[in-house]
């Protein structure tokens, strides 16, 4: 294992010295392929820094890779501590606050880090929603970058700015804009190490779980061998141009939970996912918009179903797919 | 470790080296470590919160109307006006949690500075064929309003959301997860589309 990184590493090193100082799309989207697979497939430990606005959170992360398996923990370093324990199979919410523990299920097709990812089968961008440009760019914690510019040709998304490691292709820094170049949300590592290897012991939390609430959702259906055409009973009549129907996954109701369906849309780059939930009470309805940072959500009603879309894409385009969902049968 | 008065010019100097990107590694970590530890260091965080004060400042949130490099200057300007301001700042932490939350403070005060460059660096994304529209986003009255969901429901969305998030806004979304923030919705001009 530590032979096959090396031989990585110098791979890495190799291109990146190859690469030179091209600044084209396709020198874009080579950087952006060395994220994926930096972020796939390197030991990595740091600090990163979240910024919307003056609103600021500070997170520890630290992802390790033994044996092809990739696990991950982030932590919060505020008073909650709440923490994302990623595991192979399942994806573990730790929610001291609530003493609560949340547990997630991957994607059957979730080998990697980045499931969407997994299933374009690498990241992609259609030239006619985004442009791409690559350029050196100064040093961030002492490491060379190279500046990868993300930027969308229309309004129905954010544009991305990542400042990327030239010997390692990790993303040290990077900015969601909009199609205005307002910065609406940025993170950014204060400190980061790529170390051969890393404990297992670094991916433990130590809260006492065994006194919190666990929530499990109940086996969901969707996204099996079928395309997601063929699943589930929503679907949106329009959609905003480039995005296109990539998942579908079912959640039946139980008697702790409400009977959901979530659809996901993505451009190849956002993504958007709609939930629609029945029986939910009518004290926690409402219709219209939330947001945390750059994520956006639009919350309408049709009948007793509710309807929420959300994703890191402008309030306007959560809207447009949020009341474009229908019923696919009687 | 002490962090006298004849040390501030040095730790202004080592902020303004952060500001441009400029600082090695190994002194953003002297500096984190020397302010953190100074006696004099909640007064100096209540004027980093001075910095966060400049970024709510409507001239500067209509800085793209500014060349980047009067943007940067004016910024530039008020960042050292705050740091050098006598105790008149606003503290930025209720003194009870203070002691607690210090580091926390800490590096939100650095992080913000990372948004001054933000702001400073956001012009480069700027489309050059639509300066009107930018104009229109940059300067519309924001309005608040509440959440259509609670906080609790949008996180739960987003716990189910991340595992499709596209490969460049996963941290993004996993980082609104923990955080847990309230969410609010401060909607401008250009959001307020008829129905």
């Amino acid at each position: 294992m530590r032979s096959l990184q090396c031989v990585r590493a110098v791979v890495l090193v190799a291109s990146a010295v190859l690469a030179g100082p091209a600044l084209g799309a396709d020198d874009a989207r080579g950087w952006l392929e060395r994220m994926g697979q930096a972020l796939e497939t390197l030991n990595y430990e740091g600090t990163l820094i979240q910024s919307q606005g003056t609103d600021v959170a500070v997170m520890r992360i630290v992802h390790r890779v033994e044996n092809g398996v990739q696990t991950e923990r982030i932590t919060a370093l505020d008073d909650v501590g709440r923490e994302i324990i990623r595991q192979e199979q399942e994806v573990i919410f730790i929610l001291p606050d609530e003493r609560a523990v949340m547990v997630g299920a991957r994607g059957e097709k979730a080998v990697g880090m980045s499931p969407l990812q997994q299933q374009l089968g690498g990241v992609r961008f259609d030239d006619l929603y985004y442009k791409l440009t690559a350029a050196s760019a100064g040093k961030l914690l002492g490491r060379t970058t190279h500046l990868v510019t993300v930027q969308p040709t229309d309004t129905c998304r954010f544009g991305y700015r990542v400042w990327l490691d030239q010997a390692t292709g990790m993303p040290l820094k990077v900015q969601i804009a909009d199609r205005d170049g307002e910065v609406v949300e940025q993170l950014r590592f204060s400190d980061i190490s790529l170390p051969e290897r890393i404990p297992a012991s670094a991916l433990q939390s130590p809260a006492k779980l065994d006194s919190y609430t666990w929530q499990r959702p109940p086996a969901a259906s969707g996204s099996g061998p079928s395309p997601p055409e063929k699943q589930g009973k929503w679907r949106a009549v329009t959609l905003p141009p480039g995005f296109s129907l990539k998942a579908v996954r079912a959640e039946p109701a139980d008697e702790d939970t409400e009977a959901l369906e979530q659809l996901v849309y993505s451009d190849g780059v956002a993504s958007v996912s709609v939930f629609v939930e029945s029986g939910v009470a009518a004290a926690e309805r409402g219709e219209g918009p939330s947001r945390m940072g750059a994520a956006n959500a639009y919350t309408t009603d049709l009948g007793v179903h509710m309807i929420t879309a959300v994703g890191e894409v402008p309030l306007s385009t959560v809207k447009a797919i949020a009341r474009a969902i229908r019923p696919t049968g009687p | 470790m002490t962090t006298g008065s004849q040390d501030k010019p040095r730790t202004d100097e080592q902020l303004s080296a952060w500001l441009d990107d400029e600082l090695p590694e190994v002194e953003q970590e002297f500096l984190v470590a020397r302010l953190v530890q100074s006696p004099d260091s909640a007064a100096r965080l209540a004027r980093y919160g001075l910095i966060g004060s400049c970024l709510r400042d409507p001239s500067v949130a209509v800085a793209g109307k500014l060349s980047h490099e009067e943007a940067a200057l004016q910024l530039s300007g008020r960042v050292r006006a705050a740091l050098e301001a006598p105790g008149s700042a606003t503290p930025l932490l209720a003194p009870a949690r203070r002691g607690r939350a210090l580091p926390y403070a800490m590096a939100a005060g650095i992080a913000l500075v990372g948004v001054l460059v933000a702001i400073v660096q956001a012009p480069l994304l700027r489309s050059a064929p639509e300066p009107m529209q930018a104009s229109v986003q940059s300067t519309a009255p924001a309005t608040l309003q509440k959440a259509a969901l609670s906080t609790r429901r949008m996180t739960n969305y987003l716990v189910h959301h991340g595992e499709y998030s596209g490969l460049l806004s996963a941290r993004v979304t996993e980082s609104h997860i923990i955080n847990g923030r309230p969410n609010f919705v401060a909607l401008r001009t250009a959001d307020v589309s008829p129905p």
